[in-house]
């Protein structure tokens, strides 16, 4: 049974490249464009990893983080969070938020492919 | 018979109703009924300007010189006319930014510079010294008279001193006049009241001693002059005795021209008492209107003095008393009292409030051992500040009549002063109109005018009243024949005052117009500069605020300078405007702050009310011309922090400052964080579409050819939206800061409309969109750049073309008249925009997409910058609902005439 | 504050710098000494007089057009 991955985003061509990564990878892909979308899709079933955005409209990714975390079937999935704002401060609200990664954008394809990989065999 | 002592009484009385008058006036302001809303008592404390110069001197000059008088006159009646357009602009000025004194005027424009408002303060003071001496000597002079004539019918002795005495009484009545609360722009109601009424005491007894003399003592004008013509005197009505060459006529106008606009108490009258704007109208004709009938009698007089062989600065008093009328020489002895009474209070209590609020007060809250900034209640201090100021004015002004002035005519110390006075005129005036004038260029013409005035008039009266060495004017500083203190660089036939206004204000202009080119204003100059400059327009921009504070904070800054009943009815009454309560410890927004500073201002004036108000508030209230100003801040608290880097081996405590100066700048640091962050975010994104994209197509390079297309459309897409991202932004910020360059010509609005239209042909068809297009006039000449506006409309189209329905979308373009303007409007028949989000999709990076749909490709700044270019051009733009269904967005532009004209 | 109003203002107060000159007031002198005795002080007068009126004329329209 393949591991399972959730890419949120709200930037339509992060989201392609990101699902063609990760099935590239072996990797079972949902995809979210927002929030909302995000919430419901970790509802039906939490993934084994989550990508997720910080700057998105209406709810951001902290928020969404949060809530994952409040919920004890979410506290296995390892977050991945993706910003495009790479300060000291968010990396360290994200972290605090039980996020596993912090990853700011642009990043290197390779190097996200193989930190998801890692992260899936540490755990 | 009426003895002199009753002439002591009646001037203690005179001055007992007077305060009467001015405490009733208080009493009904603090009632909440004012009692100086007229225009008519506007334009009488405008005759503030007639002080006992204009009462006894005017009388002795034209007793020896004819019309030589007059110039003082007419100089401020041109002025009068042009009213709506200096003092109106003046007035708007210092109501928006709450000006206190013409000190603090001054310092605003030029970046709230406190050196420079301690210059000001101190230009003034010494001109204003000279004037009060003048003062006191025209009372004392008229005692003397007379006790001289009671003396000859009554064995009682003279007081010894009536100058000395006057100024005890005039120092204490100004003191209780114009000091019993501490907020200089909350009017001193009763004050105005009382020098409106000294104006019509002085008018009235002048026309009744002018009427004794003429219909009293002769037979009418024509007797008089029947009379001056029979002596061989009626020479005396040609401008050749006036002894006043061509320059010095049109000098003599200028100077008192210029004079009145600067003249401290000229500046507290017109400006920051006046009530109403209105009010200017009316005095634009009233107040030449007083001057010129206050002078109908001064020729009478003077010549009647003429024809009895009399002359000198007491004629007033002297032809009433040779004609054995007591009464008269009373009401000509009130008449001067009231004149320089007037003078004297006004002019003490505004340069009172310039001496506070520009020159001790900044310096005390600069030092740093007296902790002023954590007292708690300083309205006590300012308060003994401007009370001592006063009583030290009043004694200087006696100290020098008794070591200068007993020694020179009236009219010779009045235009001492004036020519002092008229060196702050090219710094408003140039101020006023002229954006690129600088801090630079005001202290250097400034400093120089004032040296130049030292040396060229208080040189050589020091040298009349015997202090000074009478060689330095026959040979020349140094013994330099060019330095000659009335004959600079060889110039002479002029009379003093000429000469040294010539120089001095020549000087001061050059210097001050070389200076400002020169030298690059600091940011915040720049900023005061457009402030006043463009003040009409700049009323009601909005301002940012990123800044942090509590409520309660800004509270206890107020009630440590306003006390504490004051402070807290400024918050009430906030609070009832905003139908909302203000709690202690909310965060205060920034018109919050920023009505604190202006309260504050009020009170202890624009630059240190700053710095008091940058003490509690982390962070900086941030205006339209946002970067600018956090820029500005950064490099100011860079320079500040390398002074005292130099300094700090000195003194142990300025460390602490240094460490102050560093927080600042780390806060401010922060500031300019926010806004290269948001920048940040929107470059990276589409980066980070193209990076993946590059490196998928790098290690994968057996992807099928469809897919491989597909990835690389996508990359090409990204880059146009990064080139468009940049262009914008760096667009947005060429006009934020004025470096853009328009290229302004006639354009006709439908050429540009049915240019773009065909340019975005393309996309529309692409995209299955019908467009449609109705003129509703055959021409629309507008003046404009053209590429820019072409820019607007292409951006309003391809916003439009993003949001209308998948290949049902339609777009209606319209044009046509509107008033004075061409109205454009661009409709779709997409969502539409909510109405709580028109205004704010104006915004820069504030895209409405989400739940409504994806997020939109655009920049965010599209119709930020369309916005910023249609203003530039005096449109506006704004969004409503569309016929259609979706969104409109309109934009006017003026008719080219319209424009035109208003430019000029 | 209306333009053209204000421009007409501008130019009543240059006007009435020039009519209080020097220039004219020599030819004024000129008049006084050899037929109209003074002829100087009255022509002051009268200028001043017609410079506030010409400005009251100016700023009450303005005040009415306003309203």
């Amino acid at each position: 049974m393949g591991k399972r991955v959730l890419v949120v985003d709200d930037e339509p061509n992060i989201v392609l490249s990101l699902e063609f990564l990760m099935k590239k990878a072996g990797f079972e892909v949902e995809v979210a464009r927002n929030g909302q979308e995000a919430l419901a899709a970790i509802a039906r079933r939490p993934p084994d990893v989550l990508l997720l955005d910080v700057m998105m409209p209406e709810m951001d990714g902290f928020e969404v983080c949060e809530r994952l975390r409040a919920d004890p079937r979410g506290r296995a999935t390892k977050v991945v969070m993706l910003t495009a704002r790479g300060r000291d401060s968010e990396r360290q609200r994200g972290l605090a938020l039980g996020a596993d990664a912090y990853v700011t954008k642009p990043f290197s394809t390779r190097d996200l492919v193989a930190r998801v990989k890692a992260m899936l065999e540490e755990g | 018979m009426i003895g002199a002592l009753i002439a002591l009484l009646l001037s203690l009385l005179y001055l007992g109703l007077l305060f009467g008058i001015a405490n009733y006036g208080d009493r009904m302001a603090a009632r909440g009924a004012t009692l100086i809303g007229s225009p008519l008592v506007y334009t009488l404390s405008l005759a503030v300007y007639c002080s006992a110069w204009t009462f006894f001197g005017s009388v002795g000059l034209a007793a020896e010189a004819g019309v030589a008088f007059l110039p003082i006159y007419l100089g401020p009646t041109v002025i009068a006319v042009l009213f709506p357009l200096l003092h109106g602009k003046i007035l708007a000025i210092a109501k928006a930014y709450g000006i206190t004194s013409i000190a603090d005027f001054i310092a605003s424009r030029y970046g709230k510079s406190s050196l420079l408002g301690g210059l000001v303060t101190l230009v003034a003071v010494l001109g204003t010294i000279p004037y009060i001496s003048l003062q006191l000597k025209a009372v004392a002079n008229s005692l003397d008279v007379l006790f001289a004539a009671s003396l000859a019918q009554r064995t009682d002795g003279p007081i010894p001193e009536p100058a000395l005495l006057v100024t005890l009484v005039l120092a204490a009545f100004s003191i209780l006049f114009g000091t019993r609360h501490i907020d200089a722009t909350e009017h001193h109601e009763g004050m105005v009241l009382a020098i409106a009424f000294e104006s019509l005491v002085k008018l009235a007894a002048f026309i009744a001693v002018g009427l004794f003399v003429t219909y009293g003592m002769f037979e009418g004008f024509g007797d008089i002059f029947g009379r001056l013509a029979a002596a061989g005197r009626d020479g005396l009505l040609t401008m050749s005795a006036t002894g006043l060459s061509y320059i010095d006529w049109m000098t003599y106008t200028l100077l008192a021209a210029l004079a009145f606009l600067a003249l401290p108490r000229q500046f507290q009258v017109a400006v920051i008492e006046n009530v109403d704007k209105d009010h200017l109208r009316t005095a634009t004709w009233m107040f030449p209107l007083y001057l010129l009938v206050i002078n109908i009698f001064v020729l009478p007089v003077a010549m009647a003095g003429a024809v009895l062989g009399r002359g000198g600065d007491t004629l007033m008093l002297d032809l009433p008393l040779a004609a054995g009328s007591q009464i008269f020489a009373l009401v000509a002895y009130i008449g001067g009292l009231s004149a320089a009474t007037a003078m004297v209070i006004v002019a003490t209590i505004a340069i009172s409030t310039m001496i506070s609020n520009d020159l001790v007060m900044p310096a005390l809250l600069r030092v740093e051992r007296l902790r002023l900034g954590q007292r708690h209640d300083l309205s006590g201090l300012v308060l003994a500040i401007r009370r001592a100021s006063i009583f030290l004015q009043l004694l200087a002004g006696y100290a020098f009549f008794r070591l200068v002035a007993e020694r020179i005519e009236l009219v010779s110390i009045g235009l001492i002063s004036f020519a002092a006075i008229a060196q702050l005129a090219p710094l408003i005036l140039l101020g006023l109109f002229w954006r690129q004038a600088s801090l630079a260029g005001a202290l250097l013409g400034l400093i120089a005018g004032f040296l130049v005035w030292f040396y060229t008039l208080i040189v050589p009266a020091l040298v009349f009243a015997g202090w000074l060495e009478p060689a330095i004017l026959e040979e020349g500083l140094f013994g330099l024949a060019l330095l000659r203190p009335e004959a600079l660089f060889g110039l002479e036939g002029l009379t003093p005052v000429t000469h040294a206004v010539l120089w001095s204000l020549g000087a001061n202009t050059l210097l001050m117009v070389v200076g400002s080119l020169a030298t690059r204003p600091s940011d915040l100059g720049r900023l005061q500069a457009i402030l006043f400059v463009d003040v009409e327009q700049r009323q009601s921009s909005t301002r940012l605020w990123r800044g942090e504070t509590r409520v309660a904070a800004l509270q206890d800054l107020l009630v440590r300078f306003l006390g504490r009943e004051r402070a807290v009815r400024v918050f009430a009454r906030e609070a009832l405007r905003r139908g909302q309560s203000l709690r202690a410890g909310d965060r205060a927004d920034a018109e919050l702050v920023q009505l604190a500073e202006r309260q504050l201002a009020r009170a202890i004036g624009a630059t240190s009310a700053r710095l008091m108000v940058a003490s509690i508030v982390r962070g900086e209230v941030i205006g339209p011309d946002a970067l600018l100003e956090i820029l500005d801040e950064t490099s100011q608290a860079i320079e500040y922090s390398q002074k005292l880097e130099q300094k700090s081996h000195e003194l142990e405590n300025l460390t602490a400052e240094l460490r102050r100066a560093n927080e600042r700048l780390r806060q401010l640091d922060q500031l300019k964080d926010d806004f290269i962050a948001t920048v940040s975010h929107e470059l990276r994104t589409p980066l980070t579409s193209i990076r993946s994209f590059s490196e998928i197509l790098l290690d994968h390079p057996d992807l099928p050819g469809e897919q491989r297309r597909q990835f690389v459309e996508i990359i090409a897409r990204e880059s146009q939206r990064l080139t468009r991202l940049i262009d914008d932004v760096l667009d947005l910020s060429k006009i934020e800061s004025g470096r853009m360059e328009w290229e302004v010509a006639d354009h006709d609005l439908r050429r540009i409309i049915e240019e773009a239209v065909s340019a975005s042909e393309g996309l529309m068809r692409e995209n299955g969109i019908q467009v449609s297009v109705k003129f509703g006039v055959a021409r629309a000449l507008v003046r404009c750049d053209g590429d820019r506006i072409t820019q607007v409309m292409l951006n309003l189209l391809s916003n439009a073309a993003k949001f209308v329905p998948a290949r049902a979308g339609r777009i209606h373009v319209e044009l046509r008249g509107l008033g004075n303007e061409f109205l454009v409007r661009v409709e779709d028949n997409g969502p539409g925009v909510p109405p709580p989000l028109r205004e704010a999709i104006f915004e820069k990076f504030r895209q409405i997409g989400g739940s409504i749909r994806d997020k939109p490709h655009g920049t965010g700044l599209g119709l930020a910058i369309c916005r910023e270019i249609v203003q530039h051009f005096d449109g506006r733009i704004w969004c409503e609902e569309a016929k259609l269904g979706g969104a409109a967005i309109c934009f006017t532009l003026p008719v080219r005439e319209a424009r035109l004209r208003a430019a000029e | 504050m209306n333009n053209g109003r204000e421009r007409i203002l501008l130019v009543l107060a240059v006007l009435a710098g020039l009519a209080f000159g020097y220039p004219v007031l020599v030819v004024i002198d000129v008049l006084t000494l050899c037929c109209v005795p003074a002829l100087l002080p009255l022509y002051l007068f009268l200028v001043w007089a017609v410079v506030i009126g010409l400005a009251a004329a100016l700023v009450v329209r303005r005040g009415e057009k306003g309203r």
